[in-house]
């Protein structure tokens, strides 16, 4: 006969063991109850990504799969410019610019930074005002405003051309195709270059045959006329010693007589030297030394 | 005494961090089952009517979000037998309710039914030297009150301050601010065996929890069971448990009288089971489904078929009538009322204006005990329902849990003990400050 083990019919005791009742307090505790709750899903849902991840090969070819998806996201015809335009620009301009910024076309809108390329473009000692959008269509567009050629400076070796606040421009080697800007020359004369441009403003062709201005010492100007006369102007308001001049030119017609140097630098006290013997050599010492 | 104080003022430190907290626990270790309500308070109550009761009778404070009844274990009429088990008993218990409430709890208020409590009316006197009445007036006055000599090894579980009298007008629930000389104190005192409280306190302590207060149970069925009105006027509260029957009087909204009579339900059911020559477990099945105190003609001709399973057919297949069973049942009843009976005859409760009697508890349920405690308390017996506190389930609004309920409304809104005011220390006096001041004055 088959023994019966009535051990297996006992009732389990319905009570908690002290263990499993000091888990469930346990568990029930503010900080663990929102641990469960929240951090462990959350471990449980990222831990297969962080372990995947854990591999250096599996990493780049995740990186590598969505960089070419970036890639193939912006590449997009709808997100690529063409061409480029630029507006205001003179030829040469034109040029410059193309060749600073470097675009090979076609290139991904996303690829360019346009106040990065407005800045290169702004770099270019020509460039006034830059804008850049990108028009519909896929091209670039600049829009330049060009400072204005008003003063030509020479130096030891070929000429600078200024605008009229002084800021360069450009270098030339001959001034052919600036022969209409005014001379100016002396050290430190593009320091002075609103200055220069007040007094040229002034003269404004009343004086005939003006070959350059000279600044000297520094802080004031000569008017070199091409006939080798020299117009010394003061250091604190040459416009009105011009005027002066002009007044006395009318009057006197005193630049066509046979004088070298129209000192103003004292304009309460006007000094004419006549020419010397060696008229011409002497002027041309003048010119750079004499203050 | 000194220690007594301490230890109740620390419970009651537990008891509003507790509340601090928002989670607390009440505990019912009953004979029968061990009840545990896990109660949620919300700050302040919301509203309070004209006639300053809020919504609920005040009790809308707080609401029930976890329970759990389980069958109580190792312990008898009302005590402690066996700790391990009454541990056990209590951890099934705390665990369910925690998990029905999914929240931690870790203080617990619980009630002792057992211990043999003893009643004792104190008075105490003192004359006012301010002549308004304040806190520490009230302290001093509950600290003038002469201590009876009880046993050594009891302990004192309620001391609550009944009426006061100032200078010849009696019958003040507070004096505070009131003005006068002579300020004199009713109080009532019961104490209860030390050992009871202690292993209660142990088996709580085993299971993590810190004790943030105890009551007796007569006294927590009672706050559940009476209404407003019968504790103005005075009147009984009979907490008829499995193991124990506890009874208190509430005269002018006070306990003025407790005491535990150890007969309970559990003496009907073990008489069944002597009786029928049944297991325990379907006397109890039987007392439950068909049990009666007032036998009628319907009664002879209602046949129960009583089953078990012994393997001898003609003692398993035993049928009786209802009025047998009746007649197992009604003598046992009629002698724990008849206890009762003595116990408030004892007490003085014939000189209350009112005699209201209330029956409650497990045992109350058996159709027909309100006849019979007609005739054996009297003509004003009610059967009692605890009141409802918020959220309390369904299966927790009987009888049964009044003590519970109780529990839960003592909790909430425990009465002002002897330990919550405190008294001048005798030290540190109005003189030393006054000392201190004059070495100042004299060395500056």
């Amino acid at each position: 006969m088959q023994q019966i083990n009535f051990s297996k019919f006992r009732k389990r005791d319905p009570a908690p063991s002290r263990f499993r009742y000091k888990f469930s307090r346990w568990m029930l505790s503010p900080l663990i109850k929102k641990a469960v709750l929240y951090a462990l899903p959350l471990f449980i849902i990222a831990s297969p990504f962080l372990i995947y991840f854990q591999d250096q090969k599996n990493k780049e070819q995740a990186q590598e799969i969505a960089f070419d998806l970036y890639r193939k996201i912006i590449e997009r015809p709808e997100f690529m410019l063409d061409a480029l335009s630029i507006e205001g620009a003179s030829d040469s301009l034109n040029t410059e610019i193309r060749n600073i910024l470097g675009l090979n076309f076609p290139v991904s809108s996303f690829d360019l930074n346009l106040a990065d390329l407005r800045e290169l473009v702004l770099s270019l000692p020509p460039v006034e005002i830059a804008e850049t959008h990108i028009k519909g269509g896929g091209i670039l567009h600049i829009k330049v405003n060009e400072k204005t050629p008003a003063l030509l400076l020479k130096k030891e070796m070929g000429f600078t051309v200024l605008s009229a606040h002084g800021d360069y421009i450009r270098s030339v080697s001959s001034r052919k195709d600036f022969s209409n800007l005014p001379v100016i020359t002396g050290v430190g004369a593009e320091t002075a270059a609103s200055q220069a441009t007040a007094i040229l403003k002034v003269i404004d062709k009343k004086l005939s045959q003006v070959r350059g201005l000279v600044f000297v010492g520094h802080r004031r100007w000569n008017i070199i006329m091409t006939s080798g006369q020299i117009i010394m102007l003061p250091e604190n308001n040459p416009e009105q010693a011009i005027q002066k001049i002009l007044i006395l030119d009318k009057a006197e017609q005193i630049l066509s007589r046979q004088i070298a140097v129209f000192d103003f630098r004292l304009p309460s006290r006007i000094t004419l030297r006549v020419p010397t013997a060696n008229y011409g050599q002497t002027n041309s010492e003048i010119i750079g030394v004499r203050n | 005494m000194i220690e007594l104080y301490h230890s109740q003022r620390a419970m009651r430190a537990m008891r509003s961090a507790a509340l601090q907290r928002g989670v607390i626990a009440v505990l019912d270790v009953g004979t029968s089952k061990i009840g545990c309500l896990i109660l949620k308070f919300e700050g302040a109550e919301n509203r309070i009517d004209g006639d300053g009761v809020g919504s609920l009778a005040g009790q809308s404070g707080f609401q029930v979000i976890g329970s759990a009844l389980t069958k109580s274990r190792g312990i008898e009429y009302g005590e402690i037998v066996s700790m391990p088990e009454t541990e056990r008993a209590i951890r099934t218990a705390l665990q369910s309710a925690q998990k029905m409430a999914n929240s931690r709890v870790d203080h617990v208020i619980a009630c002792v039914s057992g211990g043999s409590p003893r009643s004792y009316g104190l008075e105490g006197d003192m004359d006012i030297k301010s002549e308004i009445v304040d806190d520490k007036d009230i302290g001093d006055v509950l600290g003038a009150c002469i201590i009876p000599s009880y046993e050594i090894d009891r302990e004192i579980l309620h001391a609550q301050p009944v009426n006061f009298s100032l200078d010849h007008r009696t019958g003040l629930s507070d004096p505070r601010g009131q003005i006068g000389k002579h300020l004199s104190v009713d109080m009532h005192l019961l104490t209860i065996k030390e050992k009871t409280i202690q292993d209660l306190a142990y088996c709580i302590k085993r299971c993590d929890l810190e004790l943030a207060g105890v009551a007796s149970s007569s006294y927590v069925s009672a706050l559940s069971s009476l209404v407003e009105d019968e504790k103005e006027l005075g009147a009984a509260c009979v907490d008829l448990g499995g193991g124990s029957t506890n009874i208190s009087i509430f005269w002018k909204k006070h306990m003025i009288f407790a005491e535990t009579i150890k007969m309970g339900g559990e003496l009907v059911t073990r008489d069944i089971s002597m009786g029928l020559q049944v297991p325990l477990s379907a006397a109890e099945r039987i007392k439950t489904r068909n049990g009666g105190v007032l036998a009628t003609g319907i009664d002879d001709r209602e046949m129960i078929e009583i089953s078990s399973e012994t393997g001898d057919w003609e003692l398993d297949r035993r049928i009786i009538s209802r009025s047998d069973l009746i007649g197992i049942m009604r003598p046992r009843i009629e002698e724990i009322l008849e206890e009762v009976r003595a116990s408030l005859d004892n007490a003085g409760f014939d000189d209350l204006p009112s005699q209201k009697i209330v029956l409650t508890g497990g045992a109350s349920q058996v159709p027909g005990i309100e006849s019979l405690a007609n005739k054996i308390l009297g003509q004003q017996v009610r059967l009692g329902r605890p009141m409802r506190i918020h959220r309390l389930p369904q299966a927790y609004s009987g009888p049964t849990c009044a003590g519970l309920v109780g529990l839960s409304l003592f909790a909430a809104h425990p009465q002002d003990e002897w330990w919550d005011f405190s008294p001048r220390s005798k030290n540190f006096s109005g003189q030393s400050v006054s000392r201190v001041f004059r070495w100042f004055k004299d060395n500056w």
